[in-house]
């Protein structure tokens, strides 16, 4: 992936094909720490310890369609050929969670790309799924769930495109855009 | 022409394949989602990557072969598997840019 915010987008996209409900995502883009620490947490269906085994490898794939999965592999890949680390911790019925930290001034650190439109299709994907979202770094925070967003809205649908164009500048002004 | 064919290059073939893959197109790329999304069936690749990834990356696409430039050497993971899937392994102590000269003048 040309983009850390693209590489974000797939790790939802297998949240949500493991039906999470509720996704949070943490961001700590930091110059002081030298740190692009990326979290993504879900509620989704998990998996068992020997899938987690097996999920760094390309080779391996819970879908039927084509026997290659390289979403977790390249994530992996790419955080870590910037000396950072990745993570990933996953319990049956519970969740999985995925931490990948890129070191900031390394030179094959991919640019960050546009996290108001990863953040937007995501939540116009579905409106049964919530998302944490957390933002954070050198100098101010971010931090918006949709849950407090459809309280306020009522019997109003979260993806409806006036709700979703408010909902992308309102974003854009939180990110300092 | 057959990956075999340009095995008279300075090239170093590393693992135990038949070579008989027809090679229609050379791509030189580095970013393994870049190359999944340009790459097409058949396609000759280039790369100083090393990882096993490449390897699902080539299967997936139906590469004819993986060129290892510079002296990038794959681990013997990677070897395997792509033995195990009939994927030739080449390793080239040339640069990307030199080798695709030397394809161009054996009629690439």
């Amino acid at each position: 992936m040309q983009e850390i915010a693209m590489t974000i987008l797939d790790m939802i996209q297998n949240s949500l094909r493991a039906q999470a409900l509720q996704i949070h995502l943490w961001i700590k883009d930091s110059i002081k720490d030298n740190m692009i620490h990326i979290e993504i947490c879900d509620n989704g269906c998990g998996m068992s310890l020997e899938t987690l085994q097996q999920v760094t490898n390309p080779f391996f794939t819970t879908r039927t369609t084509r026997s290659i999965g390289l979403g977790i592999p390249l994530f992996k890949e790419s955080v870590e050929a910037t000396g950072g680390y990745f993570q990933i911790d996953s319990h049956l019925q519970k969740g999985t969670k995925i931490i990948g930290e890129y070191v900031k001034n390394h030179i094959d650190t991919p640019p960050m790309g546009n996290l108001v439109d990863t953040m937007i299709t995501c939540i116009q994907y579905d409106e049964k799924v919530n998302y944490c979202f957390h933002y954070q770094n050198d100098d101010w925070a971010f931090d918006m769930n949709t849950e407090d967003i459809k309280a306020l809205l009522g019997d109003v649908p979260i993806n409806q495109p006036e709700i979703i164009l408010w909902l992308k500048d309102y974003i854009k002004e939180g990110m300092h855009q | 022409m057959q990956v075999k064919q340009i095995l008279q290059l300075p090239l170093e073939l590393i693992n135990d394949v038949s070579c008989k893959q027809e090679i229609k197109d050379v791509y030189i790329g580095d970013l393994l989602s870049v190359v999944m999304a340009h790459g097409k069936e058949g396609t000759l690749w280039l790369t100083v990557q090393k990882h096993l990834n490449v390897v699902a990356v080539a299967q997936l696409l139906d590469f004819a072969g993986i060129v290892f430039v510079q002296g990038s050497y794959p681990d013997e993971e990677t070897i395997q598997k792509a033995t195990e899937l009939q994927i030739p392994l080449l390793v080239s102590p040339k640069d990307a840019f030199a080798l695709v000269k030397d394809l161009i003048t054996l009629g690439l």
